[in-house]
């Protein structure tokens, strides 16, 4: 486990913090030993998500909206078992074991069942070392605070263009578990909010619960989208260029059901949805047949730490949404190219 | 404008000893609230001495509230802490019966089997809020194109006075007036449903 | 204090301060009009539940089970020493915010059930909005008529950045689960991708 190679955090953070305050360089992660020491950190934050138990409340709030969830994960040997429940709105029900993830809404007795994909992505990135992390961010030790009841430390990721936002997270000390995270805009403004209103890390697992739920769907209709990887090529398509930092991480084909469409294979075509990434954050493109009675109007809009673009492109309807400004958007929506073989 | 600033006026009456103005707070969000509990806590019928005792709280910390966030969002917090603790507690109490307690329980420490906290309601109850949600659909149906708009720019989008005015290309003044006639519409159609036996007044 | 009758006016100013535009007046004498007249307690706890239903049907509740909790915390609280923590200066903060760095570009486009908001950059002159900056011409399109006057379609002219209401498009909210799927802050571990997919209603049944 890549866990193996990381040395002691606790030390080289405090330490890096107090470098930070001392008159001289800090080391800054563009050098060798600063990116490591940043991949480090990233790792080990990833690495608590899914290698400890933990229970908590959990609260989303950016662009007006407020959202929050009972959350807890189990982990026994290799195996992952995650349960979320919406604490308001309608309510959802979101349960996964390893790669399947089921959501249920109790309401509707609808039950949604899906194969999480393996990409290439967030560690993989990290651990190969080809990252470029610290090319198109600036991340620095920023001290430490109260979180949740939990001491924490305070990274500071600053975006080094206009492409993308910065980030303010604090991870539990001893964990490394993400207690709390913001999403920050080039003025610093703070356009998310994402933090554990409380957590006890290192709960006794109970991945029955999770298993035992999952096959309760009797009297549920129950959904299963079919994602197909496929290439952006193979579908007749290229990115002229791709915006600086980011590069692909996964292409599939599959379907976006319309609301007040019932899912069937024929109801509604299929979409292509090609994965961007810069190691921290993503951008999605959707590209779809034309349709004038659905693609009414073309947008160009930022909620909260998402930016959303919609406009139509020939025969064809484009999609893009990504956890960047609205800018980075049109960028990509630019260079897609339309390539018959 | 943001919720924060919407009940900015009422918080600050609240804080300078004003008891109603934390009165009508409550009524604004306490079905909100007992939602959020009801979702956490199994047992229907704890839910509202849980809300109460969650409002009561809120009361007592209100010097220490002071708009970092929205008042909601704090009164939520408070919600959810109060509901885990009334959990914790009948948990430990050795008078509370076993079978209260395993309606108490939480999923996370003793899940039991999926159970709508609705199965605990009764079927009058039921009907009675399906009732009343027709009812203001209905209500709002039948509403003039311009009241339909400003009320559901108001309560569902969130928007304020100001920006249904530039929307609704009118003066602020107007869109405050038929927000308010499109509220006296949909009551009177809600009334027969809402209405109180003698001596059970607000 | 003379509490006033409840007539049109004063239902008015209740129904103003429910939403937070009682433009910076003290609302002292509503609140005390409120607590002392059973018909403008009878109006804001209508109002306030279709709010909550125009929002949520599960908000709906039962008649008298709002009216009992409430007699219960109110009961509650006048036993509750009162509490006394006045702001320091409470400055009206300014409402009306803009996207910063956009353009202005022509047109607000609003159609009722798939509502998408684009403002224009500049702000207007105050005081009238209605009479706002020139390129500012509202177009509203009732539900029955699918097309809408729209934003100008090229990104190649400065492009109008929108600010929240999209998550009412119910078709927006489908791409922005299948992009959350794989992405938003879950990279860190941070399940936020299921939050901010919050909206999402479930696959539409048969």
């Amino acid at each position: 486990m890549f866990l193996r190679a990381v040395v002691p955090l606790t030390l080289a953070w405090a330490a890096l913090a107090h470098a930070g305050q001392a008159c001289g360089p800090v080391p800054s992660p563009s050098s060798t030993a600063g990116q490591s020491e940043v991949r480090a950190w990233l790792l080990r934050i990833h690495g608590a998500a899914s290698g400890r138990n933990f229970q908590g409340t959990f609260v989303v709030s950016g662009g007006g909206n407020v959202a929050s969830a009972r959350i807890a994960h189990f982990c026994d040997g290799p195996n992952q078992y995650e349960r979320i429940e919406s604490l308001d709105g309608k309510q959802r029900k979101v349960y996964r074991y390893n790669q399947v993830v089921q959501t249920v809404w109790p309401a509707s007795h609808v039950a949604m069942i899906e194969q999480r994909g393996t990409l290439s992505s967030f560690p993989a990135l990290l651990q190969a070392g080809d990252d470029g992390i610290g090319d198109w961010y600036d991340v620095r030790p920023e001290g430490s605070e109260r979180v949740a009841g939990h001491d924490a430390d305070v990274l500071d990721v600053r975006a080094r263009d206009s492409l993308r936002y910065g980030y303010r997270l604090w991870a539990d000390r001893a964990s490394g578990l993400l207690l709390r995270a913001e999403v920050i805009d080039d003025k610093g403004a703070v356009l998310e909010t994402s933090a554990f209103s409380d957590v006890v890390i290192g709960v006794r697992p109970q991945p029955e619960t999770v298993v035992q739920a999952m096959k309760r769907l009797d009297g549920y209709r129950v959904v299963r989208p079919v994602l197909t990887p496929t290439r952006l090529d193979a579908e007749g398509w290229a990115m002229r260029s791709v915006a600086p930092g980011f590069r692909e991480v996964s292409c599939v084909s599959r379907q976006i059901e319309a609301p007040g469409e019932a899912s069937s294979a024929s109801a509604s075509p299929s979409v292509i949805q090609s994965i961007y990434s810069d190691g921290l954050t993503y951008v999605s493109v959707f590209i779809e047949p034309f349709r004038p009675e659905r693609h009414t109007k073309p947008v160009l809009a930022a909620l909260g730490a998402t930016s959303t673009l919609t406009r139509r492109q020939g025969d064809w309807w484009i999609t893009v949404i990504g956890d960047t400004p609205p800018a980075t958007l049109k960028m990509f929506a630019a260079a897609l190219e339309r390539r018959k073989p | 404008m943001n919720a924060a600033d919407a009940d900015a006026a009422l918080v600050e009456r609240a804080k300078q000893g004003d008891r109603t103005a934390f009165e009508m707070l409550v009524v604004k969000y306490q079905r909100r609230i007992e939602r959020l509990i009801g979702r956490m806590v199994r047992d229907v019928d704890l839910v509202p001495d849980i809300a109460q005792e969650t409002f009561i709280r809120a009361y007592r910390a209100l010097p220490q509230f002071r708009g970092e966030s929205a008042f909601y969002t704090w009164l939520y917090r408070i919600a959810v802490n109060t509901a885990k603790k009334s959990l914790m507690e009948l948990k430990r109490d050795p008078l509370v019966t076993e079978a209260a307690r395993a309606g108490a329980d939480d999923d996370d420490d003793n899940p039991r089997p999926d159970r709508e906290p609705s199965d605990s309601a009764t079927p009058e109850a039921l009907l009675a809020s399906k009732q009343i949600a027709a009812a203001v659909n209905f209500a709002v149906e039948a509403l003039s194109e311009d009241l339909r708009q400003a009320i559901t720019l108001r309560e569902i989008e969130g928007l304020s006075y100001e920006e249904i005015a530039a929307l609704m290309n009118c003066p602020i003044g107007t869109v405050r007036s038929r927000i308010f006639r499109a509220r006296e519409a949909i009551a009177a159609r809600l009334r027969p449903l809402l209405d109180t036996r003698e001596g059970d007044r607000w | 204090m003379a509490i006033g009758s409840f007539d049109e006016f004063a239902k008015e100013r209740l129904s103003a301060l429910a939403d937070g535009e009682l433009d910076g007046n003290d609302p002292a004498g509503d609140c005390a009009l409120w607590g002392g007249n059973a018909d403008a307690r009878r109006d804001w706890h209508a109002w306030h539940l279709i709010g909550d239903v125009l929002r949520s049907d599960d908000l709906a509740s039962a008649p008298a089970h709002d009216r009992q909790l409430c007699a219960a915390i109110r009961a509650r609280l006048r036993e509750e020493p009162v509490v006394l923590a006045p702001s320091a200066t409470v400055r009206a903060p300014s409402r009306w915010s803009w996207p910063v760095g956009a353009a202005t570009a022509a047109g607000l486009a609003l159609v009722v059930g798939t509502i998408v908001v684009l403002r224009p950059a500049e702000p207007p002159a105050a005081p009238a909005l209605a009479a706002a900056a020139p390129a500012v011409s509202p177009t509203v399109v009732a539900a029955a008529t699918p097309a809408a006057t729209v934003v100008p379609a090229s990104l190649e002219s400065e492009p109008v950045v929108a600010d929240i209401r999209l998550i009412r498009d119910a078709q927006l909210d489908r791409y922005l689960a299948a992009h959350k799927q794989f992405a938003g802050s879950s990279a860190l571990g941070v399940p936020s991708a299921f939050l901010r997919g919050a909206t999402v209603d479930a696959p539409a049944s048969r």
